[in-house]
C-alpha cells in the first residue's frame, strides 16, 4: 500500500494542477479552500486549450488561475503541484496521469474523473501507480480531508455543502465505490452528528487505480479517523481483501459496511450502472460479500435503512457540526463580471507620455531610461509618413464626406494590416523564432525563398540599398549606442544583407528594423524571458506602437482636411483604368 | 464501461487471425457459403448469437456434408437467430478435449484449465487447476507459465490487440503442437469496442432485446452522459427511473426489503448529466415500457442520491416534457409518481415537477434528502 500518510497531507496546504476544464468543479474547490482559511487557492493551474486564464471567485473577490497549453508549461512556470485533477477525457486520461507523474515524480496523487477508462489502461496505472501514489478512479468524484483538501466534485458543488466540509474536521473517514453515493453518505454522517476525517470516492471502475483497501489502510492509519464507512457493490472480490485485513488485524477501527445489489433477476445476470457492477460467480454477489464482511467482524447492515441508523453509532463531533452549519451563502450583491484587468495604478507617475505608453503596455512599475527613450524615438519616427499611404488617404476621404473624427480615424486605422503598418508584430515573430530555435540567417532565407514567400520586416516599394530609409538609419543608430549584444538586430541585418543582394529593395524595412530593436531593448534592458516575450508576440504587442503613432497623423490628415475642406471626393476618370 | 460478448466467430478470427478458416453465415450469405464448402468435407454448424449450451438446446448440427449444409442453415435461421458459424469438423476423441479460460483481474490474468473440458466442464470442476498469471507479463504479453500444446505468450497477445478481457476455449485439443479451439467465447472491454476492425463491429453482443432497449441504446451512444434501460418484468407495476450508478443499486434493494422485486418493470440508470432532451427523449422510451405493462396499478419511482454537479432543474424540465408529451395515457392509466432526489437546483426542480403533476391531477409524492433513499421501498408500497 501507500507509504503516504494523510496526517502529512493535513500538515501544509497541498496544491493541485488541474487538466481539462470544469468551471463548478473547480469553483467548488475554491469555495471549500476559502472557508477553510486557507491564504490562497489550492488550484495553481489548469491545462486545457484556447485560453490564457480562468477566472473563479475566491470568495467575494475574483482571481484568475493561469491556463497552460500542456502539463509541461505549466511545470515550465515554475508550479510545483501535490495533485492532478484529470478531468479530461477516458481517451487521454491514462496518458495524462504518467505525464504527470513523470514529470512531477514527488506529487501524491491524483483523481481521474472520467467514466470509460479502458480496462488495460486502468491496469497500466495499478502497475506503475497502485502502491505508491493515491489515485482515486477512474470514475468517481474524488478525495476530500475536510478542512484540508477537495479533490473534484466529491461532496457536491453547492457553497454551502462546499463550506461545510471546509471549517469542519470530524472522525469519520467514508470509502465509497460511486461518486453519488459518497455525497449521500457525508451528507446523512453529518446528519447523524458526526464528522468527517476522510471521504473518497475510489471509483465503480473494475480496476480502481489505488485499491479499496489501500484507501481503507490510510483510513486505519490515520491518528484523526475513529470510524470506518464503507458502501461497497455487487461484482469484483476487493471486499474479500478487506475481510482478510479486518481477521489479520490490519484495520482495527470499526468498519461499517453496506454492499449494494441485492436485487437478483431470475437465469440472468444484470450489467448495473457501473462498470464492475455484475456478479459473474457466486462469490461476487452482494449477499456473498456481505457475509464475508460480517463474519471478518465488520458491522454489516442488511439493508441501506439500517445502515443509515447505524451512523448514530459513530463517534460524535458535536463542535465540527455546529461549526459547520454556522457557515453563510456568498452574498448576493456580488455580481460576475465579464472582463478582468489586472490592477494597474503605478506609484510613481510617469514623467512623460512615452513613459507612461511603455510601463501601461508592459504592465510594469518601472521601465529604463532607454528604453522609454527608444519607444519616444519609435513612436516619433512613426507619427507620419505623407499624405500619400493608404491610411492617410481613407482617413483624408472620410473627412472630406463630411463625416467626423472618430469615424476619420477608425477609417485610417481599418487600414492597417499586413500590408501597410501591421507587420511590426509578424516581423518580431520571425526574429524572435529564429533567433531562440537557433535558426540562422541563411536557413532563414533559404525557408522564404523555397516557399516564395515574403520575410515580414524586409523590403520597401520606395527605399532599397540605394536610396536608404532615414528613419531606420536612425533608429539603428540609437540602438548601437545603448545596446550590447543586439542578437535580434544583428539577425535581421545579416537576412537583409543576403536578401537585397537578390534584389536591391529587399532591405530592412522600418517594421523589420523597429521589431528586432524592439526585441533587444526588452531582453538587454528590460530582462524580459524567452516566454514573456512569447506572450507579448501572442498578444499582439508589437503592433500597438505603430497605431498609437499613427493615430496622430491620422488625426492630423483629418484636421487638414476639416481645414481645408476641399469637399466631397471623386476620383477622376483618369485615375481609373478601364478594361 | 462493462464487458460485452462477442461471437464466436469474432473471438476465434480475433485470437487464431489468418490460420482459422470458419465462416460466419446469415440469411443472407448461404449461398455464397454453401459455394465454398468442399464436397468431402463434414462440417459443423452452430447458431452463434451469444448464447451458451447450443448442444443442449439443439441449435448444433454435426457431421453435414456440403449438400446437407442449405438445410442444416434453413433448419437453424427459421428458430429466429440471426447468425450461424460454420467449420469443419476436426474428428477427435471426446476424453482428448481440453478446458482453458483466461479472465484479466487486477492482480493479473486468471488462468483456468482443466484436462476434462467439453460440455461436462461443471461436473469435473474439481479437475481445474487454477493459477494467475502475474500483472505485468499479463501486460507484457510476455509470460514464462507455460501449459502443454497452449500457446500461452499468443492467447494474451491476441487479448491485448483485440481488447480482450475474458476468453475461454472449450474444448479445445492439440494436435502434436498444435492448438485447436473448438469453441470459444469472448467478452471484450466495451471502452476499446470502436478499436476493433470494422467487420468485428456487428459480431459484439448487446443484449438489447426489446424496441425499448434499442432505443436507449441508440440514444445512449449519442451522449457523453450514460442511459441504460433493462427489462426485467414487462408485465410489472413499478417502472425506474434511477440517477447514479451507486444510488440505483440502493434504489433496488430498498424494493427487494420491501418485497416488490417481482413487481419492477425495469432497471434503468441515467447519469453525466443529460441534457433536457436527452433526458425528455429517455424518458418518454421508458414511459411507453410502463403503458405496455398489463398490471392494474401502475408506479413510476424517480429516485437518486444527492447529486454532485448533476442539475436536478435541468433533468426534471427533462422528464416533464416527457410527461407532458404522454399526459393523456400517464392519466388513462392511472399512474402514481414518486420521487426521491437531492442535488443542485433541488429545491427549484423537485417544485417544477411538483407543481406539474398538481396542475394535471396526477397523483404523487415528492421528496429530497431528508427521506432516506434506503426507505423508496416503503414509499411505493403504499402504492402498488
Amino acid at each position: 500500500m501507500s507509504t503516504i500518510s494523510l496526517a502529512t497531507l493535513r500538515e501544509r496546504d497541498q496544491k493541485i494542477l488541474v487538466t481539462g476544464n470544469h468551471p463548478k468543479i473547480m469553483q467548488s474547490v475554491l469555495d471549500f479552500d476559502y472557508a477553510a482559511g486557507k491564504a490562497s487557492p489550492s488550484i495553481l493551474a489548469i491545462v486545457s486549450a484556447g485560453r490564457r486564464s480562468q477566472k473563479l471567485f475566491w470568495g467575494d473577490s475574483e482571481v484568475l488561475i493561469p491556463v497552460f497549453a500542456s502539463i509541461e508549461a505549466a511545470k515550465n512556470a515554475g508550479f510545483k503541484p501535490d495533485f492532478l485533477l484529470n478531468i479530461t477525457s477516458a481517451s487521454s486520461a491514462c496518458l495524462v496521469v504518467e505525464t504527470f507523474f513523470t514529470l512531477f515524480p514527488d506529487a501524491y496523487g491524483a483523481h481521474i474523473f472520467a467514466e470509460g477508462v479502458s480496462e488495460r489502461d486502468a491496469l497500466r496505472l495499478v502497475e506503475k501507480y497502485g502502491e505508491s501514489k493515491l489515485i482515486a478512479g477512474p470514475s468517481g468524484v474524488g478525495i476530500c480531508l475536510p478542512g484540508s483538501l477537495k479533490l473534484g466534485a466529491i461532496g457536491g458543488i453547492l457553497g454551502e455543502r462546499v463550506a461545510q466540509l471546509g471549517v469542519s474536521r470530524g472522525t469519520t473517514a467514508v470509502v465509497c465505490s460511486s461518486g453519488g453515493m459518497v455525497n449521500e453518505l457525508m451528507y446523512q454522517i453529518v446528519q447523524s452528528g458526526s464528522g468527517l476525517s476522510f471521504c473518497v470516492a475510489f471509483g465503480g471502475d473494475r480496476f480502481p487505480v489505488t485499491s479499496p483497501l489501500s484507501w481503507i489502510l490510510a483510513a486505519e492509519n490515520d491518528p484523526q479517523t475513529k470510524d470506518i464507512v464503507f458502501f461497497g457493490e455487487l461484482g469484483g472480490t476487493d471486499e474479500y481483501d478487506l475481510a482478510q485485513a479486518i481477521k489479520d488485524k490490519r484495520v482495527t477501527k470499526p468498519v461499517y459496511a453496506y454492499i449494494a445489489g441485492r436485487f437478483e433477476a431470475k437465469g440472468e445476470k444484470i450489467q448495473f450502472g457501473h462498470a464492475k457492477a455484475l456478479a459473474k460467480a457466486e462469490d461476487e454477489t452482494a449477499a456473498a460479500k456481505m457475509k464475508v464482511l460480517r463474519e471478518a467482524g465488520a458491522h454489516v447492515s442488511a439493508t441501506f435503512s439500517d445502515f443509515m441508523a447505524q451512523f448514530t453509532a459513530l463517534s460524535k463531533n458535536i463542535e465540527a457540526v455546529q461549526k459547520a452549519r454556522s457557515w453563510t451563502k456568498r452574498s448576493p450583491s456580488v455580481k460576475q463580471t465579464y472582463f478582468s484587468s489586472p490592477a494597474f495604478s503605478p506609484a510613481v507617475a510617469p514623467a512623460s507620455f512615452s513613459e507612461g505608453i511603455v510601463r501601461r503596455l508592459l504592465l510594469k512599475e518601472s521601465v529604463s531610461r532607454e528604453t522609454v527613450a527608444f519607444f519616444d524615438l519609435v513612436l516619433t519616427e512613426l507619427i507620419d509618413h505623407g499624405p500619400h499611404v493608404s491610411g492617410a488617404v481613407t482617413a483624408m476621404i472620410t473627412a472630406r464626406a463630411g463625416r467626423d473624427m472618430g469615424s476619420a480615424l477608425a477609417s485610417g486605422v481599418l487600414t492597417v494590416g499586413d500590408r501597410f503598418g501591421g507587420a511590426i508584430n509578424n516581423a518580431a515573430n520571425v526574429w524572435h523564432d529564429a533567433v531562440s530555435h537557433g535558426t540562422s540567417p541563411d536557413e532563414l532565407v533559404a525557408l522564404y525563398s523555397k516557399n516564395r514567400d515574403h520575410i515580414p520586416g524586409i523590403g520597401h516599394k520606395k527605399y532599397s540599398v540605394y536610396k536608404p530609409d532615414q528613419r531606420v538609419s536612425s533608429l539603428l543608430e540609437r540602438g548601437k549606442q545603448d545596446l550590447s549584444a543586439m542578437v535580434h538586430t544583428n539577425f535581421a541585418l545579416t537576412v537583409a544583407h543576403e536578401t537585397s543582394k537578390k534584389r536591391s529593395n529587399l532591405i530592412l524595412n522600418v517594421d523589420g528594423a523597429t521589431s528586432a530593436l524592439l526585441l533587444d531593448y526588452l531582453v538587454e534592458k528590460e530582462k524580459f524571458s524567452v516566454e514573456e516575450i512569447q506572450t507579448l508576440l501572442e498578444t499582439e504587442f508589437f503592433n500597438s506602437l505603430f497605431y498609437i503613432a499613427r493615430s496622430v497623423g491620422f488625426i492630423g490628415n483629418f484636421l487638414d482636411q476639416k481645414r481645408i475642406d476641399e469637399g466631397l471626393f471623386r476620383l477622376s476618370d483618369e485615375d481609373i483604368l478601364q478594361f | 464501461m462493462s464487458r460485452v460478448a462477442i461471437t464466436e466467430y469474432a473471438a476465434k478470427k480475433l485470437v487464431l487471425g489468418g490460420a482459422y478458416t470458419g465462416l460466419t453465415v446469415t440469411q443472407d450469405t448461404v449461398d455464397e457459403v454453401v459455394d465454398k464448402a468442399r464436397e468431402k468435407a463434414q462440417y459443423i454448424v452452430k447458431i452463434d448469437v451469444g448464447i451458451k449450451k447450443r448442444g443442449k438446446q439443439g441449435l448444433v448440427r454435426l457431421n453435414v456434408p456440403k449438400n446437407g449444409l442449405k438445410q442444416a442453415f434453413s433448419e437453424l435461421f427459421t428458430l429466429g437467430y440471426e447468425r450461424c458459424i460454420v467449420e469443419e469438423m476436426v474428428p477427435h476423441e471426446t476424453s482428448s478435449e481440453r478446458y482453458l479460460s483466461l479472465d484479466l483481474l487486477r492482480e493479473g490474468v486468471l488462468v483456468l484449465y482443466s484436462a476434462n473440458g467439453g460440455v461436462e466442464i461443471e461436473e469435473n470442476a474439481n479437475t481445474v487447476e487454477r493459477f494467475t498469471i502475474p500483472r505485468t507479463e499479463a501486460l507484457s504479453g510476455n509470460t514464462s507459465v507455460s501449459i502443454n500444446a497452449v500457446p500461452l505468450n499468443g492467447l494474451l497477445q491476441a487479448m491485448q490487440q483485440s481488447h480482450i478481457s475474458f476468453l475461454e476455449v472449450n474444448p479445445f485439443i492439440s494436435d502434436g503442437d498444435d492448438f485447436i479451439a473448438l469453441d470459444m467465447a469472448a467478452e471484450i472491454d466495451d471502452a476499446k469496442a470502436a478499436k476493433l476492425p470494422s467487420w468485428a463491429h456487428e459480431h459484439i453482443i448487446r443484449k438489447a432485446a426489446t424496441l425499448q432497449e434499442q432505443a436507449v441504446q441508440t440514444q445512449d451512444e449519442a451522449t457523453a452522459a450514460a442511459l441504460t434501460l433493462k427489462t426485467l418484468n414487462k408485465n410489472g407495476s413499478i417502472l425506474t427511473l434511477f440517477s447514479g450508478g451507486g444510488a440505483s443499486l440502493v434504489a433496488m434493494d430498498s424494493l427487494v426489503s420491501s418485497r416488490l422485486q417481482d413487481a419492477i418493470i425495469n432497471y434503468s440508470e441515467y447519469s453525466g448529466a443529460p441534457t433536457r432532451d436527452e433526458t425528455c427523449a429517455y424518458a418518454s422510451t421508458l414511459l411507453e415500457v410502463l403503458f405496455e405493462s398489463s398490471a392494474p396499478k401502475k408506479v413510476i419511482l424517480i429516485a437518486g442520491g444527492v447529486a454532485n454537479f448533476t442539475d436536478i432543474m435541468t433533468t426534471f424540465a427533462g422528464l416533464v416534457d416527457a410527461f407532458t408529451e404522454k399526459l393523456n395515457e400517464l392519466k388513462s392509466q392511472g399512474v402514481y409518481v414518486c420521487i426521491r432526489r437531492g442535488g443542485p437546483n433541488q429545491e427549484q426542480g423537485l417544485a417544477h415537477l411538483k407543481a406539474f403533476l398538481s396542475t394535471h391531477g396526477i397523483p404523487h409524492d415528492v421528496h429530497g434528502p431528508e427521506l432516506s433513499l434506503g426507505k423508496v421501498g416503503e414509499l411505493i408500497a403504499l402504492h402498488v
